[in-house]
């Protein structure tokens, strides 16, 4: 535990803010925020003394005076471009420091079937899985988010429609005057049979220090599809928290790339409770300097007939640093199951470290699970191939490194992102047409 | 065009090619043959630069220029081209375009503009057919998954399409069946030209039945022991290595 001047600044924050929230207080909202509260109390700021924070020090994080921006502080005119890699016809749901503004992104363009509210408006009685698939009791982090969120989003796919436009949230954090913590929240639920496609990216402004603290919370009903892009490359720290719950025969594909960023800690997470349904963890990490870069995963398979696969690949040059944490957990009624996971690095310095660490819990006993873990510096075999068919070393180097990461560039199905991305990551590994 | 010279080169301390010279004119094919670990792969891969392997000694000269100083991808555009025993796989590199890339860097290095995509494809095409290559095996990542027989054939695709004055056929032979090895060395037979010659690196004689050699080397603890004629390769059939071990 760490007690340090914002952690106590944040605590008399959320005091004095409860004390004039007048009506607000009667909401369930409420009660979720007070025991949030209560939890970021007793854990504390994490340190490199508990195990899931043992290759990733936030010490330097939370040196910071964060300002929390109780609104909108960005002009129409000053949001900065929408990137390539989202598509055009996508639906664009905007955040600004964290906080949904529906005036700012397009409700014209929001298909019928999408019901895009704010987490403050919606009645909380109706969302009741709210705050219950992702738990705040573990993570300093994921507590902190739940007792100050402002005003979240919530998606939810109607029942048995396909929903061919992706759907982007999008936050924007204005560090231009001071130093800011952000904390995005995102409620997502797709219906039955539904299948949708939905890209999270977010970007600052100006270079004061900032925090993105997000969470999200995603259930995935009977035979439904979601398949989530994450793509990193703000320059704001990032520390994000998102738990998916997954009914019978549903299928999640998450896909995050991480390509910028000095600090970057994802922990994600999928609870397969229903039968035959399917979890797919696919990450590309691009680490260079002094950055630091961690993903800890975590599959619980509760029921049977269920199946995971994970395959995260970093390339770290300079002297970045990776962590790569995949839990499954394989509880004793998951019969059947099938999970699969793998971690491979390329290390282009000396300076550069992966701390891997699989973790498979397994209580079931007819059960196919298995993970493997590779690193190393560029395959010196194909590197001399290449060269002696006149393709000098340095280009040579950049093809096989594209290669490596086209496996999981590869598995983004929107072609227009792909290509986009594709590009940006070519570039980043300095591959020459 | 290749002159060795006194060639010493060892891995790891150790000593391997003990003094080899040879000499290579345009036109010719030279065959080395030789026992397991008498040091045939490492004379190939000393010729193509791959760097595990020190030269102690001696020179090499291709076509005048000092070769040893040279990285991989300079003697490359410089003409040479090895032959993998073991051609390596790469995924998520797709043979068209890696043909491509090396096409387009060795014109490059002659100061000529990149190949038209059409012209390209064109080549591809006509170059394919030698080695009785599909299309659709061009569209796949380099090697991956790909038969011994068809790693070995891409190999002399890759030859073709890249025109080299000497080739360096490294155990191309080994793991072929007789068709493909007809194949194989039918792709290899219609590349010989007056300007160009070939070193042929090979256990057995079998292969010099259908590449026929000017000359042929034995290379006995990284030392040529004896040269000769094609006659050469038929005698170490019948007989073996011992002799010749015992010679030395």
């Amino acid at each position: 535990m760490e007690n340090n001047d914002l952690h106590n600044k944040l605590l008399d924050f959320f005091t004095a803010r409860e004390q004039s929230l007048n009506g607000d207080n009667q909401t369930c909202f409420h009660a979720l925020r007070s025991k949030a509260a209560e939890n970021f109390r007793a854990l504390g700021f994490p340190t490199i003394r508990v195990e899931d924070w043992k290759y990733t020090n936030i010490i330097p994080l939370i040196k910071h005076d964060y300002l929390l921006p109780s609104e909108n502080t960005i002009q129409r005119g000053e949001l900065p471009a929408i990137p390539d890699f989202i598509p055009q016809n996508t639906v664009k749901i905007l955040l600004l420091n964290g906080i949904f503004s529906p005036s700012f992104s397009l409700p014209d363009g929001v298909p019928d079937d999408v019901q895009v509210s704010s987490l403050h408006e919606v009645n909380p009685q109706n969302e009741n899985l709210f705050g219950e698939i992702l738990p705040f009791d573990k993570n300093a982090f994921t507590a902190l988010n739940t007792a100050f969120f402002q005003s979240g989003v919530s998606l939810k796919i109607v029942a048995g429609k396909k929903i061919l436009q992706p759907i982007a949230i999008i936050n924007y954090t204005d560090a231009r005057s001071s130093s800011v913590l952000v904390q995005p929240r995102i409620y997502i639920s797709v219906g039955k049979n539904s299948e949708v496609s939905i890209i999270e990216y977010s970007a600052a402004l100006g270079d004061s220090p900032a925090l993105v603290n997000s969470a999200a919370e995603l259930l995935l009903e009977e035979n439904s599809s979601l398949q989530h892009y994450i793509i990193q490359d703000d320059s704001a720290a990032k520390i994000s928290d998102s738990r998916v719950r997954q009914l019978a025969d549903s299928r999640y594909e998450a896909v995050t790339l991480t390509f910028g960023g000095a600090f970057v800690r994802n922990t994600s997470s999928a609870e397969l409770v229903g039968s035959n349904a399917e979890t797919h963890f696919y990450g590309l990490v691009l680490g260079n300097d002094r950055r630091l870069i961690d993903n800890h995963t975590t599959v619980d398979h509760v029921s049977p007939h269920c199946q995971s696969s994970e395959l995260y690949k970093h390339i770290l040059d300079d002297k970045s640093t990776a962590v790569f944490n995949g839990r499954v957990m394989v509880f004793k009624n998951a019969q059947k199951t099938n999970a699969y996971q793998s971690n491979r690095t390329i290390l282009l310095s000396a300076g550069a470290t992966i701390n891997s660490k699989p973790e498979l819990e397994i209580y079931a006993d007819d059960v196919k699970c298995s993970h493997g873990a590779t690193s190393g510096y560029l395959d010196e075999e194909s590197l001399f191939y290449l060269q002696s068919r006149g393709i000098p070393e340095e280009k040579a180097k950049a093809l096989l490194l594209h290669a490596f990461a086209s496996e999981i560039l590869n598995k983004i199905k929107n072609e227009e992102m792909r290509i986009a991305l594709d590009r940006i990551i070519a570039d980043q590994l300095h591959v020459e047409e | 065009m290749l002159e060795i010279s006194n060639l010493c080169a060892g891995i790891e301390g150790k000593q391997i090619l003990n003094g080899i010279s040879l000499k290579v004119r345009p036109g010719e094919v030279h065959a080395i043959m030789g026992p397991n670990g008498s040091g045939k792969s490492t004379l190939a891969s000393v010729l193509a630069g791959r760097n595990e392997f020190e030269v102690t000694g001696g020179e090499v000269l291709f076509g005048g220029r000092n070769l040893l100083g040279m990285p991989p991808e300079a003697r490359a555009h410089a003409g040479i081209f090895l032959a993998f025993q073991y051609p390596v796989e790469i995924p998520g590199v797709s043979t068209v375009n890696f043909l491509k890339s090396a096409m387009n860097e060795l014109r490059k290095s002659r100061g000529q503009d990149p190949l038209d995509a059409m012209d390209f494809l064109a080549m591809v095409r006509e170059k394919s057919k030698l080695v009785e290559i599909d299309k659709s095996f061009l569209q796949r990542s380099l090697n991956e998954g790909f038969s011994g027989g068809e790693k070995k054939r891409n190999e002399i695709f890759q030859m073709a399409m890249l025109e080299p004055k000497l080739t360096i056929l490294d155990e191309t032979d080994s793991g072929l069946d007789i068709d493909a090895l007809k194949i194989v060395s039918n792709g290899i037979n219609a590349q010989r030209n007056n300007d160009n010659a070939f070193v042929v690196i090979t256990h057995y004689q079998r292969l010099l039945n259908y590449i026929v050699p000017d000359f042929v080397h034995v290379l006995y603890k990284g030392k040529i022991v004896r040269s000769g004629g094609k006659e050469l390769a038929l005698e170490l059939e019948e007989k073996g290595y011992d002799w010749l071990k015992d010679a030395a």
